[in-house]
């Protein structure tokens, strides 16, 4: 019971919990105003909270490499109207490109893809085109139409229908796309510094004297 | 010299494991190449390979593939059986250090199944157009289009091989993409929940090849393939894709492994003088050739053959499952529910019966937040015959654990211990569900003279179960074990208040025992700790003062090799609990690491 009763004088001595971050209050308050339920219920059994936008990202990546391959497939020459194809090739790169940039997350830290940060700032550009998640969800929903009109992309267009699916999902529950900021810096303040000097060091105020005096010889 | 000794280390920690990844992508080589041989050459495919091209042996053979892995998939998330596989009197070490890693086997398995199934796709992609491209009008039982020049994309939708394949695509899509190390770390719930479409997915694979598209010959002895082109002279020429293969086809010798090799020499006046050796159908077909072309050929569907792959496997999994869920019964009650600095909440439960080794862990579903999401712990403490109550640890850091932590001490913040035994009615009605236990890497620590404990973080937890049994077991034979290097690493210097009671307690009992040198204990804090923070610390704990390694991770050569060379000669386990690169680094070490002829075994498990 010792260890306890020092536990919680531990705490309130040193303010816990820790450091909350302006963002995460402001998702907290914005949680709150919406009255948005902590759990959603599904057929009577009680369900996770989930992060589906950063579902949806990683499907909307492979949803564009299906359509991509399909597409591929398309203008190999046996196959008619390949002018679908071609569209297929170019929704799919662009896809790509555009969900390329992962969101931040609302908590926690978020992984980056390799080489995002060249990115980020471009589709940040794109302003409520990128940020509302409902402007992605009609996006997709209107190109995977075309999909469906030759084989080689009906299954990308399926892909993509479902994608949009979940987007308008995320896009309920007020999820949406953050560009992730420089985090490296902060990163790098918590790692100690390795000593500048060699072993028999003198204290520091010791130090400063020194420099002092030898300011004044100068 | 250097080459010889990283040989030996690598054998001993992951030789059996590479050998099974050897293993299994001979048997996937073998697999494919036997299938696709098989559609090429057999006679009774000679129709529809004329309509096809390559294009049919690639998509049959990638099918074998998937029927082999999606039945490989599941057996080692038979838990049961890797249980019993585990504990039974047949295990070595080594195989035990094998089954530490099937999940890996998992995962490279479903890698597997998601490449195979892309390129049969994307030859059955070529196959649609093809049979509407070489629509055969002569014989029109075996296309698989109504018509010349039909849309492939209404031959697809009519059937069901099509229909099922783009269901079975859009299901391994979604199961793929919620799987990706991203989303599984940080979204576990999505990726539990995706996951259970495997039900979906096993359904349509079954069904998948109903009804099929793919015809084979059925009257071989009245029709020799391809005998009409020059008994009734066809004036329409030939849909033969594969028009340059036929052509080339020699077939001098009898077939050497009774396969069905030269049968396609049927077309043309090639020497087939001897009998075939093994008595298959081989050259057969060359006799009867210009002979037999009674009738025209019938055709039949290919049968489905995928649960002959998978139906074992899945019911060995779903025997398991189900022998699971009777086991796990619900009679389990939290006693006590603590709160640990740097979100980690220690739950005292009781559960009827339940008896744990140390290093096992428990799988706990919570029914008040989520009735499907299973997720598994360590136990940190066993039940002994003085108490029979266990403890986990559970480090709040994601979005269930994080619900639990709200659901056990209540929402409004810092209660930091509930009363023991639950004193209202709502502290009652809280409850688990608890699976298990099962065995994990750690399982192995009594086995060893010397071991090697090395956490990170919350990865204590199966250590410190091992410790509280050296604590609290009064008969243990502790001349079996001649020393226990415990290091542990954490970001937070306050982290180590989970266990510092456990382990000065021990260390005094080991004082008492005579036994001082038996336990080692190093930790290290990773980041800086505010002066004020370590003052307190090392006051409240004097006993791990000197113990306390401060702003630097420990330098695994050098701590390696201290070990090895102070028991020369003696096999070393090696366990380690903790983030993935602090496991992979520790394992690297583990097979480069050879000195004064001391051996170490790695046994790590990583979250």
């Amino acid at each position: 019971m010792s260890h306890m009763t020092s536990l919680r004088h531990f705490k309130t001595r040193l303010g816990f919990p820790f450091r909350i971050s302006h963002r995460d209050v402001k998702a907290s308050v914005e949680e709150g105003r919406r009255g948005k339920a902590k759990t959603t219920t599904l057929s009577g059994f009680k369900m996770g909270q989930i992060e589906w936008a950063m579902w949806a990202n990683e499907q909307a990546m492979a949803s564009a490499g299906v359509l991509l391959l399909g597409g591929i497939v398309g203008v190999s020459g046996i196959f008619k109207n390949w002018g679908i194809a071609v569209y297929g090739i170019v929704i799919a790169v662009l896809i790509i490109v555009f969900e390329y940039p992962r969101s931040q997350r609302r908590k926690g830290n978020t992984i980056e893809r390799k080489f995002q940060h060249i990115l980020t700032p471009a589709v940040a550009a794109l302003g409520p085109v990128s940020r509302n998640y409902y402007v992605r969800f009609a996006l997709y929903l209107l190109f995977c139409i075309p999909c469906y009109f030759i084989l080689p992309t009906v299954l990308g267009g399926m892909c993509l229908l479902v994608t949009s699916i979940i987007y308008f999902v995320a896009a309920i529950k007020g999820e949406q796309w953050i560009p992730i900021k420089k985090t490296e810096e902060s990163r790098r303040l918590q790692t100690l510094e390795p000593p500048s000097r060699p072993p028999p060091r003198t204290p520091v105020h010791a130090r400063r004297d020194e420099a002092r005096a030898a300011e004044q010889r100068i | 010299m250097n080459m010889w000794r990283w040989l030996r280390g690598f054998l001993r920690n992951c030789g059996l494991r590479y050998s099974v990844v050897v293993l299994w992508i001979v048997l996937n080589a073998v697999v494919f190449t036997s299938t696709y041989r098989h559609w090429k050459y057999a006679p009774k495919y000679y129709y529809v390979h004329q309509i096809l091209g390559p294009t049919l042996c690639i998509s049959r053979g990638t099918a074998a593939v998937l029927n082999l892995n999606c039945g490989l998939v599941l057996l080692p998330m038979c838990r049961v059986l890797v249980s019993l596989m585990r504990f039974s009197r047949i295990s070595r070490r080594s195989f035990r250090m094998l089954l530490d890693h099937c999940k890996g086997f998992h995962m490279l398995c479903g890698l597997t199944i998601v490449l195979a199934s892309v390129i049969h796709f994307i030859g059955h992609l070529f196959n649609a157009a093809n049979f509407s491209i070489h629509f055969n009008p002569y014989y029109v039982d075996v296309n698989g289009a109504s018509y010349k020049g039909q849309d492939p994309l209404y031959i697809v939708a009519g059937s069901v091989p099509g229909i099922t394949g783009l269901v079975l695509m859009l299901v391994l899509c979604t199961m793929a993409t919620t799987s990706l190390y991203v989303v599984r770390t940080n979204n576990y719930d999505l990726f539990w929940y995706t996951h259970r479409f495997y039900l979906v997915f096993y359904f349509f694979l079954m069904v998948h090849a109903v009804r099929g598209v793919l015809k084979e010959q059925i009257n071989l002895s009245r029709h020799s393939p391809g005998c009409d082109k020059e008994n009734l002279n066809l004036s329409i020429p030939w849909p033969e894709p594969e028009h340059w293969d036929t052509q080339e086809t020699v077939c001098e010798e009898p077939p050497v492994f009774g396969t069905v090799g030269c049968s396609v020499c049927i077309l043309h006046n090639t020497v087939c003088e001897e009998p075939p050796v093994f008595g298959t159908v081989g050259c057969s077909v060359c006799i009867l050739h210009n002979t037999v072309c009674e009738e025209p050929p019938v055709f039949g569907t290919v049968g489905c053959s995928s649960w002959m792959w998978v139906g074992l496997p899945l019911l060995v999994y779903l025997v398991d499952l189900t022998y699971r869920r009777c086991k796990q019964g619900h009679c389990t009650r939290i006693l006590n529910v603590t709160e640990h600095p740097g979100d980690v909440l220690e739950i005292r439960v009781w559960k009827k019966g339940f008896k744990a080794k140390p290093g096992q862990f428990i799988l706990v579903q919570c029914p008040a937040i989520s009735s499907f999401e299973w997720h598994p712990f360590t136990v940190s403490m066993c039940p002994t015959s003085q108490c029979e109550s266990f403890t986990i640890h559970i480090h709040a850091v994601g979005d269930w654990s994080g619900r639990l932590q709200q659901y056990l001490t209540g929402s409004e913040g810092w209660k930091y211990v509930l009363p023991p035994l639950a004193s209202s009615k709502e502290d009652l009605d809280k409850r688990l569900v608890i699976e298990g236990p099962y065995g994990s890497p750690s399982g192995d620590i009594l086995k060893y003279r010397v071991n090697v404990l090395i956490a990170g973080g919350i990865g204590v937890t199966p250590f410190t179960a091992f410790l509280h049994h050296l604590y609290s077991n009064e008969k243990l034979h502790l001349q079996n074990i001649e020393r226990i290097y415990f290091i542990w690493m954490c970001k937070d210097l306050r982290s180590f208040k989970w266990f510092t009671q456990l382990l000065c307690r021990l260390y005094q009992k080991l004082w008492s025992l005579n036994r001082p040198d038996l336990l080692c204990i190093r930790l290290h804090v990773t980041a800086p700790v505010p002066g004020s923070q370590l003052k307190m610390f090392v006051k409240q704990y004097p006993l791990l003062e000197k113990r306390l390694y401060i702003g630097r991770r420990p330098d695994w050569p050098l701590t390696l090799m201290e070990i090895c060379s102070s028991h020369k000669g003696t096999d070393i386990g090696v366990f380690c609990c903790g983030p993935k690169g602090l496991a992979t680094n520790v394992e690297e070490e583990c097979s480069r690491i050879w000195h004064k002829n001391a051996n170490l075994f790695c046994h790590h498990e990583s979250f």
